[in-house]
């Protein structure tokens, strides 16, 4: 509990019946009376919330930011053409994945069999995992910018994702800006208040009272689980993977690193032991 | 969604009720989306309930699920040689998509069927089936990773059914493997490819395979048990066929009760065995015994069935 000096509290009461009156009459009474009582106890706080507010910004800015993931939905599965999988790299990852399958389940097989196979990956000449000819798939950076797919890749997250978001985040903050929307339902420290009430210069409101900007955050996080119940399966394109995408093509490419994946799982292979499951099979 | 609490017994009863109202194009509707879901092989209710349903525009169809409706119709008339309807729906398929891989892997399915049909003679079969690899070549070089082509190409040579062409096919399915290791089905067709050819140790590699991808299935450890047997490894068959019979106690796991008599026999004949160990085996060869009955006794029961149990019983005590 924070203490403040006495020209504070009086200051908070005026501005927080100011801010409710701009949402309704009745309910500023109530808040200013309440005023003092909430900068004293700092608890959760007593604001009503005018009902205009959930019918004229609540519902609006979910409905429309479903309407436009829906968009973005059936304009990313028109616009992207079927993924070609890649030979080498499907044998490699496929590789990596049998001798996993090779280490949990062994040990149904007789122990001849699981050495033939050891042997198969490990083996220092001919093995899979000591191929040194196998190279990390490196993404030049250069060669990326003049690769006219990669451009097209770019361009078409770009209009689908950055451009939506851009233009919703204006909107909102120009004409929903300035007022209390929602209240969280769990609490939050104060260092987010910055950022949950931009627009609300009050000092003393609770953290759990955000502006309808972060609504619009919170909505946009968590549309992908709804659009999976109303299409019925989950959702190809929403924000987090579509930025996640931006920001791994930007950062120059994570390449999958396969000779240190294969070093590793040679490791584990040569480490592993041959516990037969079928020995005590007979008592 | 619906699809998860389909089961055969919605097939059945759909297909009674198609069977009273042959033309009503709702039951033909469902009936068509059960078989899709539950990829039911069932060529002739799809050609009953799809073709009127497509001749007669396709009324209740959704833009998209028409065309699955005619995929699924198009294979089973290849299945059940209806060429003319075959051709029409390929047609209207091909100039729907006319880039699409998949449609071009339909159009070697035709050719394909036409090679193994009945009545075909050699040399037209052997020219249907070369046109069919042609065009699974073609899907291939555009995507090299295409399963359905690389296992139609498997077919076609199984399909050929010469020695040379089982010997190409087993290549080709070692092709699809390197690619896709854990795709359970094609290692026991690998199985069988290789039995068929003899080479029981290539069978045993694969079956080994197959054990390791879903080590649960009884059936896996009595194939591997009888490859085992065959090679010569009674100890190790032994334990597998044990293995199979602590999964599967019922009367169904036959084969493996069989397996275990026989192995314990054979292991009772050889020499050098300490007394413990022929008790141990003792032991194990009544297990073997008591089932193979059991197994028996669950026979139908008339003349023929009583007539199997007589023998078995008699079989066993010389055994």
């Amino acid at each position: 509990v924070r203490e403040e000096n006495n020209m504070g509290v009086p200051a908070a009461a005026w501005a927080l019946a100011l801010m409710v009156g701009a949402v309704g009459a009745e309910e500023a009474q109530i808040a200013s009376d309440n005023g003092q009582l909430m900068w004293n106890r700092h608890d959760s706080g007593d604001i009503i919330l005018d009902t205009k507010i959930r019918d004229w910004v609540l519902i609006p800015i979910f409905v429309i930011m479903m309407f436009f993931t829906m968009l973005r939905e059936y304009g990313g599965r028109l616009m992207n053409a079927t993924a070609k999988a890649d030979v080498t790299t499907v044998k490699q990852t496929q590789a990596l994945q049998r001798a996993q399958l090779i280490r949990t389940n062994g040990g149904w097989i007789p122990e001849g069999g699981w050495n033939r196979r050891r042997a198969f990956y490990t083996d220092k000449e001919k093995g899979v995992f000591a191929d040194t000819t196998v190279s990390k798939q490196e993404k030049d950076p250069i060669a990326m910018m003049s690769d006219p797919n990669m451009m097209m890749q770019q361009q078409k997250s770009m209009f689908t994702v950055m451009l939506p978001q851009m233009v919703m985040m204006g909107v909102i903050s120009y004409f929903f800006s300035g007022f209390v929307m929602v209240k969280i339902p769990f609490p939050l420290s104060l260092k987010f208040k910055s950022m949950t009430q931009r627009g609300i210069e009050l000092a003393t409101l609770d953290v759990t009272f955000v502006s309808s900007f972060s609504w619009y955050v919170l909505v946009s996080v968590g549309i992908s689980g709804v659009m999976s119940l109303i299409l019925g399966r989950p959702s190809t394109v929403n924000d987090a993977t579509a930025m996640q995408q931006q920001m791994q093509m930007q950062a120059g490419g994570q390449p999958i690193d396969t000779p240190k994946l294969y070093a590793a799982e040679m490791e584990n292979l040569n480490m592993a032991e041959h516990k037969w499951a079928v020995d005590k099979a007979e008592s | 969604m619906a699809a998860a609490t389909l089961r055969q017994a919605d097939v059945e009863e759909l297909e009674t009720k198609l069977n009273t109202h042959p033309e009503d194009s709702a039951i033909q509707r469902k009936l068509l989306a059960c078989l899709r879901a539950l990829k039911t092989r069932r060529p002739d209710l799809v050609a009953r309930a799809g073709l009127p349903l497509l001749a007669g525009g396709g009324r209740g169809l959704g833009k998209s699920e028409v065309w699955d409706v005619r995929e699924q119709v198009y294979l089973a008339c290849l299945e059940l040689h209806m060429w003319d309807h075959a051709e029409g729906q390929l047609d209207q398929l091909q100039a729907k998509f006319p880039k699409s891989v998949r449609v071009k892997g339909l159009q070697g399915m035709m050719s394909e069927a036409k090679g193994g049909a009945s009545g075909v003679s050699k040399a037209d079969a052997t020219k249907h089936y070369e046109a069919a690899l042609g065009v699974y070549k073609e899907v291939l070089e555009e995507d090299p990773a295409n399963a359905f082509a690389l296992k139609r190409k498997v077919c076609c040579m199984r399909g050929l059914g010469s020695p040379e062409a089982l010997a190409t096919a087993v290549g080709y399915l070692n092709e699809y493997l390197e690619l896709y290791p854990t795709d359970v089905e094609s290692w026991r067709e690998l199985s069988e490819a290789y039995l068929e050819q003899g080479h029981v140790e290539a069978a045993k590699f694969a079956l080994e395979e197959c054990l390791m991808l879903s080590p649960v299935n009884y059936i896996n450890h009595t194939m591997l048990a009888d490859t085992l047997y065959t090679l010569g490894d009674h100890a190790t068959a032994r334990k597998y066929y044990a293995q199979s019979l602590e999964l599967n106690n019922t009367p169904t796991n036959a084969r493996a009760a069989l397996g275990m008599v026989l192995c314990t026999t054979a292991i009772n004949g050889k020499r050098g065995a300490t007394q413990e160990e022929k008790t141990n085996n003792g032991a194990l060869f009544e297990v073997g015994k008591t089932a193979l009955v059991e197994s028996y006794e669950h026979l139908p029961p008339n003349n023929a069935g009583k007539e199997v149990v007589k023998l078995a019983r008699r079989w066993l005590k010389m055994a």
